[in-house]
């Protein structure tokens, strides 16, 4: 285990390289002024964050957005297909798995060369990724009485929201709510 | 140190009870109800060396005292229950409610203060005045991630505004039982539920022993 602050770095730094990428993926989905924050982001935290070790853009009210390719083809009408659990990469769909190929595919740290940088690279922001999961994951198995169902539905639900940047459309599933006048 | 933390949960339970009890608890607007509670409940661990180095005991204690008043957890049980509830009598629907909101306590405790740290953004809420039926958002901003928000269904009833669904980061927390809860229930009944329920509990209560995390 890294100590905190090391740990925060790392993950600020992936996370930056990452806002490129998301940046590029809202735009296809037809949101340029997401993307422009995206990239405004990855400007000042490149230069005043140091290489994005820092997340300043935050602090300055530049939202971090979370996009990826399986989230722009269901943005485009792709439904998700059958569940799926993947080896390393945990829960998905049919839909994700494709975006997952394409999110490697643009990936720039999976495009670095020379090769020895870049799998040290890929390895440290596995280590980074999966000691945030680890917190979350030990809670969805506290609250739950059958992992695999609840681990499932979660992430149904979790993509759905996404796909609609946290403002799906009602499911008729708790209670007719009143539109909250938006 | 002890006595300390003894006496911040007794205050904490008395605001609660006073707040229950009292008129403005009533009056209190949904948003401002869940920023009140949710500051109060943070600033307490915050300033509780026990809490923060893993007393689940102490944060379960807390969670119930200053939160659970404001859930209306009858509600949460009939929803993740669904179509079985209608069949359930009113012993087993008691007692269904009971172990699903223990169950529920001790979730929302360990995510209280896995978040506790965090920057928290309260937004307005868009509602008319004479509505009794609201969504208040909540956003836990942290760097390098996108923020957390927190959706809390609420609904107006005699005794002030009461929580019926927390959703986390797109997820019903509620909804989110649904399928485990009716399988189960097809299979060995409401009874059945609640036993399931009755062994999570127990088994989560003992690894909450002193001396473990």
């Amino acid at each position: 285990m890294l100590p905190t602050p090391v740990r925060n770095g790392v993950r600020n730094f992936f996370s930056n390289v990452a806002d490129l990428f998301i940046g590029a993926n809202n735009l296809l989905q037809g949101k340029p002024e997401e993307a422009l924050t995206d990239w405004m982001r990855f400007a000042f935290n490149t230069t005043f964050g140091v290489v994005g070790i820092a997340d300043w853009a935050t602090d300055m009210g530049l939202e971090k957005h979370n996009e990826d390719f399986g989230q722009t083809f269901g943005r485009w009408g792709v439904g998700s297909g059958p569940y799926i659990v993947l080896p390393f990469l945990g829960p998905s769909t049919a839909r994700d798995s494709v975006g997952t190929v394409f999110d490697m595919h643009f990936d720039p740290v999976s495009n670095h060369d020379p090769v020895d940088e870049r799998n040290a690279a890929i390895a440290l922001r596995i280590t980074s990724q999966r000691a945030d999961l680890l917190e979350a994951s030990r809670l969805l198995e506290q609250a739950s009485l059958d992992p695999y169902l609840f681990v499932r539905d979660a992430y149904l639900q979790r993509r759905r929201s996404l796909i609609y940047d946290g403002r799906p459309p009602r499911e008729p599933l708790s209670r007719a709510n009143p539109p909250a006048g938006e | 140190m002890l006595r300390s933390i003894e006496r911040a949960v007794a205050g904490v339970a008395l605001a609660a009870a006073a707040t229950l009890a009292g008129a403005a608890g009533v009056d209190t607007s949904p948003d401002e109800l869940v920023k009140q509670v949710t500051l109060e409940v943070v600033s307490i661990i915050k300033s509780d060396k026990d809490i923060q180095s893993g007393d689940r005991k102490k944060i379960v204690g807390l969670i119930e005292a200053k939160v659970l008043p404001h859930f209306d957890f009858t509600s949460m049980s009939a929803t993740a229950v669904g179509l079985g509830w209608r069949k359930a009598t009113p012993d087993q629907k008691l007692r269904l409610t009971e172990e699903f909101k223990t169950l529920l306590v001790r979730t929302y405790a360990s995510a209280l203060a896995a978040y506790s740290q965090q920057r928290f953004d309260f937004r307005p809420l868009h509602a008319r005045p004479s509505d009794t039926d609201v969504t208040v958002q909540v956003r836990i901003i942290q760097p390098g991630t996108q923020p957390v928000s927190i959706d809390y269904g609420m609904e107006k009833t005699a005794s002030g505004w009461k929580a019926y669904d927390v959703v986390v980061g797109g997820v019903s927390l509620v909804a989110n039982y649904r399928t485990e809860f009716s399988n189960i229930v097809r299979a060995e009944g409401i009874d059945g539920l609640i036993r399931n329920l009755q062994a999570k509990n127990e088994s989560l209560s003992q690894s909450e022993e002193p001396g473990k995390k």
